[in-house]
């Protein structure tokens, strides 16, 4: 008969169960004895070793019967703890195949109310020994080493996602981390930027121009988002910069792309931001602008090259 | 224009002073209490006059490209944009005018400045 499990409670400890093989969780250790031994001894076999069962074996481990405490307890109600074993043994024994699937041995052991079950080899040699706990035990170690094993693919999806940006060939990569209302970090990005740029002797219109839109994108995340992180990919054509935050987004982006508009507080605005001009200068500061802004998080995107090819595209107004 | 002109007519004091080799010759003045404003300018050269006095002054003006920093209405700056300052070696001078004062004290140099341009162009 199959046991029905609803879907909503299958969990991965049920996916175990069915995963995993009697002789995965079975205690190997065995504790037996043979046929001639007498019920004391059983009794002093299973307090010494703290179980509450004993396999009777003949020749060869093929198992004979099984004592219990219950098995000890009868013997001794009739002053009989000298008998021989094979006397007071249950002779029926319920046993399952180590081949078995792990699920079954632990319906066997829920259905008949036991708290061990022999395990028997194809040769119906005794192998192992199966409880409740050998079973919670092997099920635990088993989701253990699954979630090590995600872990590890996490890890590995990360490093292959980080190298494939950090290590590609004459591919610099600056990375800032910023955290919300952080003014005082504010510039470090852009600064970096600017560093960089000079060292690899661009354009100084060019530099200025990737510093501007660098501080003001690293503004934007400072004063408008919960935090961030801000990149920037030199390499020999130009350098792109990619900004993502962790939200609360932008409501209407075409609002905030328009000159003037700004959500800044005046706490902002006594510190001189919040003209509403950050999204629209950068988009003019960039050879290429992209944003996406969804409550996830926004993310923008600007490429600025080394050789524009109509520099006069990036004009900027003149305000002041 | 000079550095040194635009500072005398502005009277103002230097709080970090300029380095040896740093450009003198100066080609615009960006006059703004808003950083977005210099963020926006397309002016080269140039001269911030501004009455904010956060570090974030600085790292405007680094990112621009601006020669100095005069900070108006007399107000003296924290040490962090001192500091900042220095770092980024951008000098930073004192005036006591308000920001239009300022403007007007040297609009007929800015003046005399674009009109001998218009003629070296024309």
């Amino acid at each position: 008969m199959r046991t029905r499990i609803d879907p909503v409670s299958y969990t991965p400890f049920h996916e175990a169960l069915y995963d995993l093989r009697v002789r995965d969780a079975m205690s190997k250790n065995l504790i037996v004895l043979g046929p001639d031994a007498t019920m004391l001894e059983a009794q002093v076999s299973m307090r010494d070793h703290r179980i509450s069962g004993i396999p009777i074996v003949t020749d060869g481990n093929k198992l004979a019967g099984l004592v219990s405490i219950q098995d000890v307890i009868e013997a001794l109600v009739a002053n009989d703890i000298h008998a021989p074993v094979d006397k007071w043994m249950t002779q029926k024994v319920c046993t399952v195949r180590e081949k078995f699937p792990l699920i079954q041995a632990v319906k066997e052991l829920q259905k008949k109310g036991f708290g061990r079950l022999p395990v028997l080899n194809a040769d119906d040699v005794l192998v192992g020994m199966l409880t409740n706990n050998d079973v919670t035990r092997a099920v635990m170690l088993r989701l253990n080493e699954e979630a090590k094993a995600a872990e590890r693919r996490e890890a590995d999806l990360l490093a292959r996602s980080m190298t494939a940006t950090q290590e590609r060939p004459g591919i610099e990569r600056i990375e800032v981390r910023v955290e919300p209302m952080d003014l005082d970090a504010a510039g470090t990005f852009a600064g970096l930027v600017k560093k960089a740029l000079k060292n690899r002797g661009v354009p100084p219109d060019v530099a200025r121009r990737a510093a501007i839109a660098a501080y003001e994108v690293e503004v934007n995340v400072i004063l408008h988002s919960m935090g961030g992180i801000l990149e920037a990919f030199l390499s020999g054509q130009g350098i792109t910069i990619l900004s993502r935050d962790r939200g609360p987004g932008i409501p209407n982006v075409d609002d905030a792309m328009k000159e003037g508009f700004s959500t800044a507080n005046e706490v902002v605005r006594a510190l001189g931001f919040g003209a509403g001009m950050g999204l629209p200068n950068m988009k003019r500061c960039s050879d290429e602008f992209s944003i996406s802004a969804p409550a996830s998080g926004t993310t923008v995107t600007m490429k600025i090259l080394f050789n524009p090819p109509a520099p006069a595209s990036h004009a900027v107004q003149e305000n002041t | 224009m000079e550095l040194q002109e635009i500072i005398q007519l502005l009277d103002a004091e230097p709080l970090v002073a300029p380095e040896p080799g740093h450009p003198y010759s100066v080609h615009d003045v960006c006059a703004a209490d808003l950083l977005s404003d210099i963020l926006a300018t397309k002016k080269r050269d140039f001269v911030i006059l501004t009455g904010l006095v956060t570090p974030q002054v600085i790292r405007v003006a680094e990112a621009t490209d601006a020669l100095g920093v005069v900070i108006v209405r007399g107000k003296t700056p924290p040490e962090a944009t001192l500091e900042a300052a220095r770092k980024s070696r951008i000098p930073v001078w004192r005036c006591s005018m308000q920001l239009f004062e300022s403007c007007v004290a040297l609009a007929p140099l800015v003046d005399e400045k674009r009109s001998e341009e218009s003629k070296a162009h024309s």
